[in-house]
């Protein structure tokens, strides 16, 4: 009785061993997992800040003005006034764009399981598509920043530090509109008809006059500053 | 187990019997005893612990944390929560050029990617015998990733915030600017230099109020339009300036807040780019303190119903010049032998203003504009302001009180008097502006409701027969009242001939006022016709109907029986088209 109670408790002491070596192993895991999902929380935050910055960007009255201006033969809008009265909030969303019907045939395919080779003309080059992966696809907004300042003032003459700073981000910049058509024609991709999501991109790259072409993978050089 | 007996046991053997065996056993045992009670104790409270962590929910050891260390500053954010000022993470780059292997090649190389910097300045930096040289801040994530790729050593990132003002140009004077304080390898402080950020630094810098953003008063689309109409009218006028203020009459709300010329906040001009005025920063509506001419004719009137001196058909005598010492106030034009108070507004006369302010005396008249804030910097919350005081007489006279009674002599900032014409507008109860939302409560009484009233009225028949007739926008009810004063000249003699500061104050609409709106235009010239003019019935008048067109709808203000010939209610042709 004594033995049978003895061995009971080494084999309980073992089980308990190994329970808690499990334990401790399961939670070290658990907190370089929650670690790991912080920093990529921190970074998401970040991500969703920059987005945020951007949009507020691109939203701003300025620009705003100026696209209806550049869009007024298809767009016809007037400023509201005293005899053109509504509320700007009772405006709706356009309607989704419908589908071209070869895309949804493909879209239902694959989500049936089927493998669709993507098509090969894309409008973007692997290059160039990598180029714009270099900043984790994430916009950058100072960037568009100073494309909007570039296109609007003079070359400076004799730049402050300060301003020569931004400036020269001003240089990629006017390659960055480009980039988000690049972006944009990549989401299109797998569809081969490119909708309403790619028309953006289009008003992007024709406000700001892109000297090397509508993505330039290469970043501008001063000439003869490198051989 | 026989120690529970022991106690009784010593107690009936007395203390000395320390030494034999039969004592010494019991109190073995309840030592014993004492060490696996110790024991039990101890291993229980674990397995109590172990046992309750493993049943209850499980839970973070640690606090949650997102978005890094770093203190970020604050958002500021506009009356519907666009934004007007962000951070942005962005990197500087350094180096130590100790470290660096070969720095001309290395310098080469980063000229490549930096475009404005030169090989000879890269390598300036990089051969100094210092042990830390910044080399370009801030640099974008490209660029950082470009950097990275040279692998060469030496090269370090710094991660900084960056603060950036997403709607540009729109409310350039009122952010003002931040600089970097304390800027180290791992974050740079950012502390504001000037408008609302240097205000509200302390309230931008504190931790626990990063998360809500600063909510100001100003509605985005109504000052980009109050820009845009400013912008075409200097353009059209050739003027040097402007700026246009709305404020809302029951709360000092201020909606719009223009400056013309402005700048980019994000390439923030410097201090040394130019004085005063000339300097783009410079804030017209805050920090430009004028002889704001006729407007002021409105207080005085003002004054003059508030203490029964007269009703608005009391006849004033307005033919004859007034003498005063050895000055003498004329009219501009010819005026009739005697007009009614609400046709001395009208027709602006001086000389019936100054009767007027006669016989309000001086006493009483500073007292008004006292209470008015008229002789105090303005409590709007922008670092500038304060330091904007009115310019006043320094001994009053009666020639003061005479020729301030139609605004000369007395120099304040366009917003003090916006502030005023609100208060006159708020039933008489004082109108502090403000940038924030949500506004201020009315302050002490200063006019009668009944001042208000009468006062509305003549405002509004300036407009239907006055000088204002341009901005008599049907459905609004506008009233309102010009004011052309001359510069006075920059030796301090005098007056300048053909430099004219013209300003229309109005309110709208006057039966149930609920907006002010002062526009000041600097110097306008209207060169289209065979002489120049520059009278505010022909500048700022135009200006002011094209604001109120433009703003009085995006506020939401349904014209009252107007012919609304479209209305806004469903999709636009041209949308429903895609």
């Amino acid at each position: 009785m004594k033995r049978l109670l003895a061995a009971l408790s080494v084999l309980a002491v073992v089980a308990i061993a190994a329970w808690t070596y499990d334990i401790n192993y399961r939670t070290k895991n658990a907190l370089r997992e929650v670690d790991r999902l912080r920093a990529e929380i921190a970074m998401q935050h970040e991500t969703r800040q920059v987005l945020r910055v951007e949009w507020a960007y691109l939203n701003r009255p300025e620009r705003l003005k100026r696209l209806v201006q550049m869009h007024d033969d298809r767009l016809h809008l007037v400023p509201i006034g005293p005899d053109r009265f509504g509320d700007v909030a009772s405006v709706p969303f356009p309607p989704p764009p419908e589908m071209d019907p070869v895309a949804a045939a493909l879209a239902a395919a694959t989500a049936a399981g089927a493998f669709i080779p993507p098509p090969v003309t894309t409008g973007v080059s692997a290059a160039a598509a990598a180029a714009e992966r270099l900043d984790g696809g994430m916009a950058f907004f100072p960037v568009m920043l100073a494309a909007g300042a570039a296109a609007e003032s003079e070359p400076l003459a004799a730049p402050a530090m300060k301003q020569a700073s931004m400036d020269a981000t001003a240089a990629p910049a006017e390659r960055r509109d480009g980039g988000a058509g690049a972006r944009d024609a990549e989401a299109g991709a797998p569809a081969p008809a490119v909708g309403m999501a790619a028309e953006p991109a289009v008003a992007a790259l024709a406000e700001t006059p892109a000297p090397d072409g509508p993505v330039a993978p290469v970043p501008p050089r001063r000439p003869g500053a490198l051989p | 187990m026989t120690d529970f007996a022991a106690p009784a046991h010593r107690r009936q053997t007395g203390a000395p019997a320390r030494t034999g065996r039969a004592t010494a056993r019991p109190r073995d045992d309840w030592r014993l005893m004492l060490v696996v009670a110790v024991f039990v104790l101890c291993y229980g409270a674990v397995a109590a612990r172990m046992g309750t962590m493993a049943l209850l929910d499980p839970e973070e050891p640690r606090l949650a944390s997102f978005g890094g260390a770093e203190p970020v500053r604050g958002e500021i954010v506009d009356r519907n929560g666009a934004l007007i000022a962000a951070n942005l993470p962005a990197w500087s780059l350094y180096a130590h050029p100790a470290e660096l292997k070969d720095p001309l090649a290395t310098s080469q190389e980063l000229a490549g990617i930096f475009p404005d910097m030169t090989a000879a300045e890269i390598a300036r930096l990089l051969t100094s015998k210092n042990d830390f040289v910044w080399v370009r801040r801030p640099i974008t994530p490209r660029q950082k990733a470009e950097v990275q790729d040279l692998g060469r050593p030496g090269l370090f990132f710094g991660a900084r915030d960056m603060r950036i003002y997403p709607a540009g140009r729109a409310a350039a004077h009122i952010v003002g600017g931040v600089r970097a304080q304390s800027e180290g390898v791992r974050h740079a402080e950012l502390v504001g230099s000037g408008g609302i950020e240097r205000f509200f630094d302390d309230r931008l810098r504190d931790p626990a109020r990063a998360g809500q953003p600063l909510a100001l008063s100003i509605d985005l689309g109504a000052q980009q339009a109050m820009r845009e109409v400013l912008s075409a009218e200097i353009a059209r006028l050739n003027a040097r300036g402007a700026t246009g203020i709305v404020m809302n009459v029951r709360t000092g709300e201020l909606i719009t807040l223009v400056s013309l010329p402005d700048f980019d906040p994000n390439l923030r001009p410097l201090a040394s780019d130019g004085r005063g005025a000339a300097n783009p920063r410079f804030n017209r509506a805050v920090q430009g303190v004028y002889e704001l001419g006729s407007v002021f004719k409105v207080l005085t009137a003002a004054m003059a119903l508030e203490l029964g001196i007269a009703t608005p058909d009391t006849m004033i005598e307005t033919g004859t010049p007034v003498a005063i010492g050895r000055n003498t106030i004329r009219d501009m034009h010819r005026m009739p032998d005697t007009l009614s108070l609400t046709d001395i507004v009208v027709r602006s006369s001086n000389t019936g203003t100054t009767r007027l302010a006669l016989k309000i005396g001086g006493e009483r008249m500073r007292g008004f504009l006292g209470r008015l804030g008229m002789f105090d910097p303005l409590p709007v919350e922008i670092s500038e302001a304060a330091r904007a005081k009115p310019l006043r007489p320094p001994r009053w006279a009666d020639i003061s009180t005479a020729t301030i009674s139609f605004g000369h002599g007395l120099s304040v900032s366009p917003m003090h008097f916006a502030a005023a014409l609100a208060t006159l507008a708020n039933g008489g109860q004082k109108v502090t502006p403000t940038l924030i939302r949500g506004g201020n409560a009315p302050g002490e009484r200063v006019f009668s409701e009944r001042t208000s009233r009468e006062m509305m009225a003549i405002l509004r028949e300036v407009v239907l027969r006055g000088t204002g007739r341009r901005t008599n926008i049907e459905g609004y009810e506008v009233g309102g009242k010009t004011g052309t004063a001359d510069k006075p000249r920059q030796d301090g003699r005098g007056y300048e001939k053909d430099k004219v500061i013209a300003t229309f104050a109005a309110v709208f609409p006057t039966s149930a006022p609920a907006y002010v709106m002062v526009i000041s235009l600097d110097e306008p010239e209207d060169r289209s016709g065979p002489r120049p003019i520059r009278e505010a019935s022909r500048t700022a008048v135009p200006a002011t109907a094209e604001a109120i067109r433009r703003i009085a709808p995006l506020l939401g203000l349904r014209p009252r029986g107007g012919r609304v010939t479209a209305e806004l209610t469903a999709i636009p042709a041209a949308m429903a088209g895609n």
